[in-house]
Order: C-alpha cells, then structure tokens, then sequence
C-alpha cells in the first residue's frame, strides 16, 4: 500500500511501468487480431512500406512486420522474466548462505568471481554452443551470466545487516536463526535487490537479442528482436523500417526496466518532491513532550 | 585588532526558522573579550543552529532573522558567503563536534592547520610551520612535531580533539565557537581537552562561546550560562548562580541530573536502604568467575587482552554497575555475562545452572531469564517494525499465546501510551525507543536485565525518567540489573554496587557509597576527579 502511495512521487517507474505494459500489450493483443502468420512467406508482398494492411510493412519474406515483432516482443520478455524470476531466488539463496554459513561464503563467491570474470555474452554463446540453442537453454544461460551478480548484492547488503544491532538483538531476544534472516535482513536486502533485477531484466533482453543476433539465440523461422533486427541489417540501406521498429522495440523494453529500477532505487534521473529537511531533534522534543504526564 | 571598548560578539533578537518550523525564536548575549560563555541545551533546543547562525553556516533554506550579529565592530548580519569566509579562522573561529569526522583522512595534522594560515594568507610561508607548532602546543601537544607529521587516524579522539583546537587557535581570532567540544571523549580525556581549551582562551583573551549539553561542564567552565529550551533561553546567569538558585523550572531539572545534587541523594538512597533494616542481600542470581577474552589484532602481533580475569556476583533485585573508559572491557563483560560472545576461559552461572558452554536449544531457552538490552536504542530496532512487532518479536519467538494482550500490557509497565503500538519504530523518540527496548526484554519476564549504556545516548532530562522507570520496574519486578556504563553520574543514580573496570580488569568494586565516596584505587580517583561539578561536593 505505501509502495502504491509511493509511486505517485516517482514518475521514472510509472513511464517504466507503462513502456513495459504497452509492450506485453503488443505482444498478447496482436496475434489475436492480426490476420498474418508471423511465419508465413508471401514473396509477392516483400518489401512493403508501412500500410493499412501491413501497419509496419513486411519484410524480405513478406512476412507482417507487426506480427513478427509482437512475436519477438513476447519471446524476449519471456526470457528476460523467466531469467530475472530464477536469478532472483538463487541469487537471493546464494548471497545469504554465503553470509550467515561462513564456511560457504569463500565458495560460492571464488565461483562468482570466476564467473564474472568472462563476459556475459561470450559466455553465454559457449553455453549455446554446448547445449544446442533453444529458449529453455537460452534462459539457462542468462541465469548462469546474471545469477552471480545478484548473489554478490545480496551478499554485501547482508552483511552489512548482519552487523546492525537489532539482527543481535532478535537473536539476543531469543529468536531462532533462520527466523532472524527471514524477518530482518531478507527484508532490508530487497530493495537493492529489486534494482539489481530490473537491470538483470534488461540485460537478459540485450544479450537474448545479441544471441539472438548471432544466429545463436531463439532458432529461426521463430520472430526475435535480435534475429528481425539481424535480417534487417542487409536492407539497412533500403528498408529503413525493417531496422527501426525491433530496434525500437528493443530500445523501449530496456528503457522501461532500467526506469522501473533508477524509481525504486530512490530515483537519481527524476524526483519531483525533494523530502522535507528533518530538523535535527526538534520532532523529538515534540514527541518527548506528548510523554510527559 | 579590536578596540577594547567593543564586546567581542553580541548577537541580539537572532531568529532561525526552516520554512514554518521555527528552531530559534528569540536569542539575544553578548560575550566580552576573554569571556566564556556557555549555552546549555538538550537536542533540538537550537543550540547548535544559534552557533551555526553566529558563524554564518547555516543550510541555504534556513531563514535568519536577526536584529543585531555584531562582531568586534562590525555587524556581520547579511554579510553574503565571501564577506564572511574571510572573517572566518582569523576573527571568528570553531572547533566542532565530532572529531573524527571533521579532519581530513588524507591530509597531514600540520598541512590541515597550516591550510587556515594559507588561505587566508597570514604569516610568510617560512614562519608558517612555527605558528603551526605554536597552535598545537597551546592545544596541549606537547610534541608538535611528531604529532604535526601524522594523519588523523592515527591519533586518539581526544588528540583528534586538540588538533581541531589548534587548527581555530591557529589564526588568532577573537572569538572561538565551540559545539560540544568534548561530547565524545571519555572523562579523563575530556578533563585534559577543556583544561587545554580554557588555558589556551584565557592566555590569549579570546571569547569563547562554549555548546554543551551539559550542564555540569558549563557550570564548570564558564563565567556565564545561557539555558536555551525550545530555540528560547529560559535562564541566564553567572554559572555559580544558575547553579545554586535556578529560576527556570526547566533549568531545575537539568540541575537536579548534575552530579552534585545526584552525590546527595545518592547518601540520602543509602541511608533509606540502612533504616529499611537493611535486607540482607540474597544468594546471587547471576555470577560469573574468571572470565577473560583476548581479541587478536590484525597486523598487530599477540592479542589484546579485552577481559582480564573477572569475576562477578549479581544478587535479585540489586543493581550492579560496570563503569570504565572507552576500551576498559566492560561491554564485552557485558556481552560474555548475556552470552552473546563466548569467554576464552571462565565460568558464567544463573541460578546456580553453568551456562558457559550452552548452545544451539538449551541457549535460546537461556535467553527467557536474561535479557540484554543495547546502547543507542534506535538502532537496536529494526526500522520496518511497529512498535508492536518489535516488542512482541520475543513472544513470537518462543509462541507465547495472546501477545496482542501481552504488547499492550507490556507498554503500559513502560509508561507508553497504547496508541503508540502501531508506529513504526523508526518513528520513536529517543527515549521512547529506550522504553520499547525495554519493554521488548521485558517481555519474557527474565530475571535478569544487561544493560548496556542504556541512557547513554539520551538528553539529560530524559534520562533521569528512564532511570526511574528502570528503579520502578525493578521494585515490581524484582530484576536484577547488570548496568554498564560510562557516566559516572549516571552510576551515582541507580546502583547499588560498582565495579571499576580498567585495561580488563575490575580494579576496584564495593558499594556505591563505598567506591563514590572512599575510592581506594588510584583510577578511580581520577575518574570522580574527572567528573564535572563532582569533586567539589563528593
């Protein structure tokens, strides 16, 4: 509820939010209207500019633009949800293990730095290239790319929770360990966390598209943004729109996250109301006061 | 530089206000050269943003309103940022509050002082580092060449403390504001600091507007003492004065905390006890024998030996306090008594049970008789609490049916209003955070209370109401309490028993009349010594 009541204050999340409704909106409103198999080659249609029958034209197949990119538009959040969702629980899982069962902690962070060490999207097309290409692999990969960052987060918050004095106090007060992770510090490491994920969402939908790119990715004939965008490189100079409109899908889909997380982070890009100074003990003396008999 | 027949710094009808918020209303003294003046107040009385408005620091949104900001001969009201940054560290100077965090990590003691003579371009630069060492020695250094060479973390709070000293004595200014100067040193050190500080103003006639919250240390050390209550000064006067025939009823509270009044009502609880028949005291409930904790340093070589050898015996419904200097030991004595850190060796009994060794169940269990409760209240509570939540945590804990009732009862024994329950406790007062943590250890019903520093970070005022709720609660109740502090006068409130910790090890111990009174080992001589306003009444 506070949250709802927040977002008022945050314009960044709600233009997020809204970028990213309009684009699941394409994605599960347009091949319950559109007339076109988003795989279905009509070579006398080719090439077409943006009409009323083909809104963003067709491309070198004749296929329906829009239809092909509200199919790439769902593939992509797809994976880059699934990947985030994954990511989240074992990142949350390792980074608290690594902290409260110390003798974990060198493990599973040696391996975290082991992974981060190789860049993301090498590492996912070795993944690829091991594994075949197919969306259950694909988001397999991502996760093993984005899960070490998250976990480090989630390390480094907790232990800064960890050393706060109401952790010791609920322990001094009696309550049992795993409760004490699960009701002080899981709930402090969230908001970080929470930023984390809405990049690992973006990120999952750049390197998605760049596999996707490389012929890596989701395999044809099935619409991606990383593979429309990849036949569109041929027609750069001649059908612009085969570029623009996944680029711009793609553009927005990664705008909209990194603009849900800057909002929930406290907002660096926007911020409408600064709060109002706290003047140093003077609500306190107030409050003192009301005790008095 | 002045003409004598000007005072050094009159401010008169200064008024600071933060959009509707008023934090001054009305405060008008003056100081006469080689005065000091001290202006008591607890937090949120306006005493800090009185001092700020006079140094022309203030937050760009706070609104000023002055009738008169006059410095030597000069009114420096409406003087714009430049105007006033000149008069700064040669007219007007300030030594802060928080030593640690106003020196430069990166910069070199001497570079930091000399930086005021550089910028304001006094002195050549071949005299610059005598006038340096100069400034060091009249703080206090008696080495100001090796001191001058170091970084600041390399120096104790209290050396922190000087340095910021010279660094305002430095450019010779007429008058010197002091913010708590000494707030955060231990009282030895705290004695040595303003001794320094007093001789160094006094030798060079410079005024000195000296912050406190204390009204001890005012009395102390200046020739005048403001009270400001509410951004309004209730009482001023001679410090002897305010001291002896308070008007103020405010001031009469802040007098009564003073260690003075608190050496005689401290005989007074004694002689209550004898003429009780005195009971005689029970078998202990808690005891501890032999403890020691050594810590290993890194990059240090062998181990710091933070409890040394000591023992403890904590009878029912008797208050034991643990009183030493930052580093003596006695929170970690604290923490090894209530099992939250383990002792290398030693033995820990409660009701005659060994509970040295206990973990994993038999621990939890061990927690429902021994409550510990932290210094700084807020932060033991974790701020996405309501004050229900985190007083019922316990109860949850151990699945105590009917904790909904239990919260309520538990808030009424601390004194606070139902209505209270469903804030969050980021919310509280500082004191009100005190009662919920209280009221938190309460919960269990234990039989034994650790107290670490538990008024320590509260306004004077509101400490002496917590102390009492401790001494109600412990009639009702029957606690024991293992009370660790620092502050002496504190001590003098509500124990029965003191141990004297020093370097580890308990270097003296007796009742409190005993060890206020007749202290036996040198240390504590020098730390009633240290108490202001202590030594001339006890």
């Amino acid at each position: 509820m506070r949250a709802l009541a927040g977002l008022r204050e945050r314009p960044a999340v709600i233009v997020g939010l809204a970028l990213l409704v309009a684009c699941a909106a394409v994605a599960l409103i347009v091949p319950f209207v559109s007339p076109y198999d988003p795989n279905a080659a009509a070579v006398q249609e080719r090439m077409q500019a943006p009409s009323a029958a083909h809104p963003l034209g067709t491309d070198d197949f004749g296929r329906d633009v829009l239809a092909r990119l509200a199919v790439g538009i769902g593939m992509s959040m797809q994976v880059a949800f699934a990947t985030a969702a994954v990511a989240l629980v074992l990142g949350l899982l390792l980074g608290l293990l690594a902290v409260f069962v110390r003798p974990l902690d060198q493990l599973i962070m040696r391996i975290c730095d082991g992974l981060l060490a190789i860049p993301g999207v090498l590492l996912a097309l070795a993944v690829v290239a091991a594994t075949g290409a197919s969306t259950a692999s694909l988001i397999a990969c991502l996760v093993l790319v984005e899960t070490p960052a998250v976990a480090r987060l989630v390390r480094s918050s907790a232990l800064s929770v960890r050393e706060r004095r109401y952790v010791e106090a609920a322990a001094a007060a009696g309550v049992r360990p795993a409760a004490v992770v699960v009701r002080h510090v899981l709930p402090s490491v969230l908001v970080p966390v929470a930023v984390q994920i809405s990049a690992v969402f973006g990120s999952a939908i750049v390197i998605e598209a760049a596999l996707s790119f490389l012929g890596a990715g989701i395999p044809a004939p099935t619409a991606s943004l990383g593979n429309m965008l990849s036949d569109a490189k041929a027609f750069v100079n001649t059908g612009w729109c085969l570029m623009l409109f996944p680029g711009a899908a793609l553009a927005a889909l990664v705008l909209g996250a990194n603009l849900i997380g800057d909002g929930v982070g406290g907002g660096a890009l926007f911020r409408l109301r600064t709060r109002p100074r706290p003047l140093p003990g003077d609500a306190e003396l107030e409050r003192e006061r009301m005790l008095l008999p | 530089m002045t003409a004598d027949r000007h005072p050094a710094l009159v401010v008169r009808g200064l008024a600071v206000s933060y959009g509707a918020e008023r934090v001054v209303t009305d405060v008008s003294f003056a100081l006469q050269p080689g005065e000091v003046v001290a202006l008591v107040g607890e937090s949120g009385s306006g005493k800090s943003t009185t001092a700020n408005a006079v140094l022309g620091l203030l937050p760009a949104d706070a609104r000023v309103r002055a009738g008169e900001i006059r410095l030597g001969g000069d009114d420096v009201r409406g003087w714009d940022e430049r105007r006033m940054r000149a008069i700064r560290g040669t007219r007007l100077a300030y030594v802060p509050q928080d030593p640690a965090a106003s020196l430069d990590p990166v910069r070199r003691v001497r570079q930091q002082i000399a930086e005021v003579l550089t910028v304001h371009g006094i002195g050549t630069r071949a005299d610059r580092p005598a006038r340096v060492a100069a400034a060091l020695r009249a703080a206090g250094i008696a080495d100001p060449d090796a001191i001058g060479a170091r970084f600041p973390h390399e120096l104790s709070g209290g050396l922190q403390q000087r340095v910021l000293i010279a660094q305002a004595l430095v450019g010779e200014p007429d008058v010197i504001v002091a913010d708590e100067p000494t707030s955060a040193l231990d009282v030895t050190v705290q004695k040595e600091v303003l001794d320094n500080l007093a001789r160094a103003t006094a030798e060079r006639n410079v005024a000195m507007l000296l912050i406190t919250h204390d009204l001890a240390v005012a009395v102390e050390r200046a020739d005048r003492v403001l009270v400001l209550r509410g951004g309004v000064i209730v009482e001023e006067g001679p410090a002897l004065r305010v001291l002896r025939e308070p008007e103020d009823p405010y001031t009469r509270t802040l007098v009564a905390a003073t260690p003075a009044a608190i050496a005689v009502s401290l005989r007074e609880r004694e002689r209550e006890r004898e003429r009780e028949g005195g009971e005689s005291p029970a078998a202990p409930v808690l005891s501890a024998a032999g403890l020691s904790k050594r810590f290993r340093m890194r990059g240090a070589s062998g181990a710091v030996h933070a409890v040394d050898d000591v023992s403890l015996a904590l009878a029912p419904r008797r208050t034991l306090a643990l009183v030493g200097e930052s580093g003596s030991g006695k929170t970690t004595t604290a923490r090894i008594v209530s099992r939250l850190e383990r002792a290398d060796s030693g033995v820990i009994t409660l009701d005659g049970q060994d509970i040295t060794g206990l973990g994993g169940k038999a621990l939890r269990e061990l927690r429902r008789r021994i409550q510990y409760v932290h210094q700084s209240p807020r932060s033991a509570l974790d701020p996405r609490y309501t004050v229900a939540e985190a007083i019922g945590e316990p109860l949850r804990a151990f699945g105590v049916p009917d904790r909904a009732g239990r919260v309520r009862e538990l808030l009424d024994r601390v004194a606070l209003p139902a209505a209270l329950a469903d804030r969050s406790t980021a919310r509280l007062s500082g004191g009100q955070a005190q009662r919920v943590s209280i009221a938190r250890a309460l919960a269990l019903s234990p039989s034994v209370l650790v107290l670490d520093e538990a008024v320590s970070a509260l306004d004077v005022s509101v400490q002496a109401r917590i102390l009492d709720l401790l001494a109600q609660l412990q009639r009702d109740l029957g606690l024991a309490y293992l009370f660790v502090s620092h502050d002496l006068s504190v001590v003098a409130q509500i124990a029965d028993e003191v141990a004297v910790m020093q370097g580890g090890r308990i270097v003296e111990s007796g009742t409190a009349l005993q060890v206020f009174e007749h202290p036996r080992h040198d240390y504590t001589v020098r730390l009633l010594d240290a108490v202001p306003g202590f030594s001339p009444v006890a």
